[in-house]
């Protein structure tokens, strides 16, 4: 399960990095045909936010997975390691609450850009695409929290032991 | 319950979430929805937390901020900062405590390409701190002038938190990359000054070293180009006029990696590192900032900003007198919180309140960050200083609060500089776009 659940989150980490890699070298070449041909890329400006989405979207299970996000931890001095680990817990709890809500709401804008045809300013891309990576990648950033959580359960529970 | 009210009880919520170890992006969030319901009803607020996130991470002025994160991993991890820090003790080799100073200028230039304070913390530790200690410098002088050099990261273009900033007050990054500035140039002389004064006082901290022949200066002193030049296409690309903020980003980002390719310090492993930490760092940040714009909605529909305003102007609380609150507030907070969530949490409720008094936004950013920039440093909870104990564990972090405290004056001076005199923030991006 641990293996199945860091491959997922690491293909999506690699594809990220991938669409990184790709609006870098597309604005790179923008700016070259922009300034040495005057032709710039057409629909560079549409690609760009697609690729953002990706990146973005695509990315999250990673810092969810590795626990990367910021937390404030000045309360851990003045209580219990098992309290510690309780409010680990809490935390991954409450975020897989916030990105549930989060995935779940996001379906009907995204239902909205393909029902009324949505398309960008540039390519004339369907929007609804540009939503795919959002629908796919929250799912997956649900999966790495419960997996997290689990960890975080055992820690809390072992924290209760006596050593 | 008044709107008000709820705004205070949602600002309680918030911080007792975040003080509860509650991810700060998630706590934003979900205070920010639940608040907003509470105004305006739960329909009004799911269509407003359904769309936000998409809205965000479709931006495209936000595409700076990967691409410009990527710059500085890249430089960072194929090596660069080691010849940049030749280069500038070649530069100051002779005087007294000449590492300290070069170590410094070394994080000033790093920092201008790298945009992290965290990142050129960490790299200088690694590369300052042995040479230092190899030379028989104090532990506190050598962990103190990198744990400061370090801030210089996020005060210097292209910075990520001038990006955020310019996003949550609607500023142009291009002024606020300019505006950084001068200001980030005068802090790295004021901490040289800084520095220059513990030694005066304390000069067993740091030996005098013989300088080398200027031919084997001017050979190390040439060492710094690829940095020099990073800077120069990226942010003087931009200062020209010739690059938009995405494409210097774009072409920075390129460039880092044509030189760390030519001096081959990228193999597989190390590209797909820098790529990996890209990417944590950009969706830490895009956490933060889309959860952060459902909670200034909330803030909005709460309006706080207004109440605020009406409360100092009733006190008849002086612009200097404002400000002051307002930088011993950031000091404060800057002992719990992270720079930018810090900004970000913040921002919206202040900034109304600031421009109403006549501030310039643009003035308020550099004075904003300067002040996150004390809190990275300053004890008990400053950043940098666990970054420095993490990577040289066998230096008591008591010994690190000692060496930084002299430099805490630099951040200080600025500040009253900048009061005193606003051009100092606002002459380069009035000048350059008027």
């Amino acid at each position: 399960m641990t293996l199945w659940v860091e491959r997922l989150v690491g293909w999506l980490t690699a594809l990220s990095s991938v669409a990184l890699a790709s609006m870098v070298l597309l604005t790179v070449g923008d700016v070259l045909r922009s300034n040495f041909l005057h032709r710039p890329i057409i629909g560079t400006f549409d690609l760009v936010e697609a690729l953002l989405v990706v990146i973005v979207f695509f990315g999250v299970p990673q810092i969810f997975f590795v626990e990367g996000n910021i937390t404030v931890d000045v309360i851990d001095h003045l209580i219990g390691k098992r309290a510690v680990a309780f409010l680990h817990m809490t935390g991954g709890i409450l975020s897989f609450a916030y990105l549930g809500l989060l995935w779940s709401h996001m379906f009907a804008p995204a239902l909205d850009a393909l029902n009324f045809g949505d398309v960008t300013s540039d390519l004339g891309m369907p929007v609804f695409w540009m939503w795919l990576p959002v629908l796919f990648g929250l799912p997956v950033a649900l999966l790495a929290i419960l997996f997290v959580i689990g960890r975080q359960f055992a820690q809390w529970r072992a924290a209760g032991k006596p050593e | 319950m008044t709107v008000q009210a709820i705004g205070l009880l949602g600002m309680g919520c918030l911080v007792s979430l975040i003080f509860l170890r509650v991810p700060v992006g998630v706590a934003m969030g979900l205070v920010g929805l639940c608040g907003y319901a509470a105004v305006d009803g739960w329909v009004k607020a799911f269509r407003v937390f359904g769309e936000v996130p998409f809205d965000v991470a479709s931006n495209y002025s936000l595409s700076v901020v990967p691409m410009f994160v990527l710059m500085g991993e890249l430089a960072t991890q194929s090596g660069m900062s080691s010849q940049l820090y030749k280069a500038a003790k070649a530069l100051f080799a002779g005087a007294r405590g000449s590492q300290v100073l070069a170590t410094i200028g070394a994080c000033a230039g790093f920092g201008a390409v790298c945009g992290s304070s965290l990142a050129t913390a960490a790299t200088m530790t690694r590369i300052a701190i042995p040479e230092m200690r190899r030379a028989g410098y104090d532990d506190r002088i050598s962990t103190g002038s990198v744990a400061a050099g370090g801030s210089l990261g996020i005060l210097l273009p292209p910075s990520i938190v001038f990006v955020i900033y310019s996003l949550i007050s609607q500023q142009s990054v291009q002024k606020m990359f300019a505006a950084g500035l001068i200001p980030g140039i005068i802090l790295a002389g004021l901490y040289m000054l800084a520095a220059l004064a513990t030694l005066a006082i304390k000069p067993a901290w740091a030996p005098r070293e013989p300088a080398a022949p200027l031919k084997e200066r001017v050979r190390d002193l040439v060492l710094g180009w690829e940095v020099a030049l990073l800077f120069g296409v990226a942010i003087g690309g931009l200062y020209a006029g010739w690059f938009s903020p995405t494409e210097a980003a774009g072409v920075g980002a390129f460039t880092a990696f044509v030189l760390g390719t030519l001096r081959r310090g990228l193999p597989p492993a190390v590209l797909w590192n820098c790529f990996r930490d890209t990417i944590r760092t950009t969706c830490l940040l895009f956490v933060i900032v889309m959860s952060a714009f459902i909670f200034s909605y909330f803030v909005v529909q709460t309006q706080l900003p207004g109440m605020l305003v009406t409360w100092v102007t009733a006190w008849h609380v002086g612009p200097i007198e404002l400000v002051a609150i307002l930088i011993v507030f950031y000091v404060v907070m800057g002992c719990f919180l992270d720079g930018g969530g810090m900004i970000l949490i913040t921002v919206p409720i202040f900034l109304p309140l600031v421009t109403q008094y006549g501030f310039d936004p643009v003035w308020f950013g550099v004075m904003l960050v300067v002040t996150v920039e004390m809190g990275l440093i300053h004890p008990p909870v400053g950043m940098n200083i666990f970054v420095i104990q993490a990577r040289a564990p066998d230096i008591p972090i008591l010994r690190i609060y000692q060496g930084i405290i002299p430099f805490l004056f630099a951040p200080l001076m600025l500040l009253v500089l900048l009061i005193a005199f606003p051009q100092i923030a606002l002459w380069l991006p009035t000048w350059l776009y008027g």
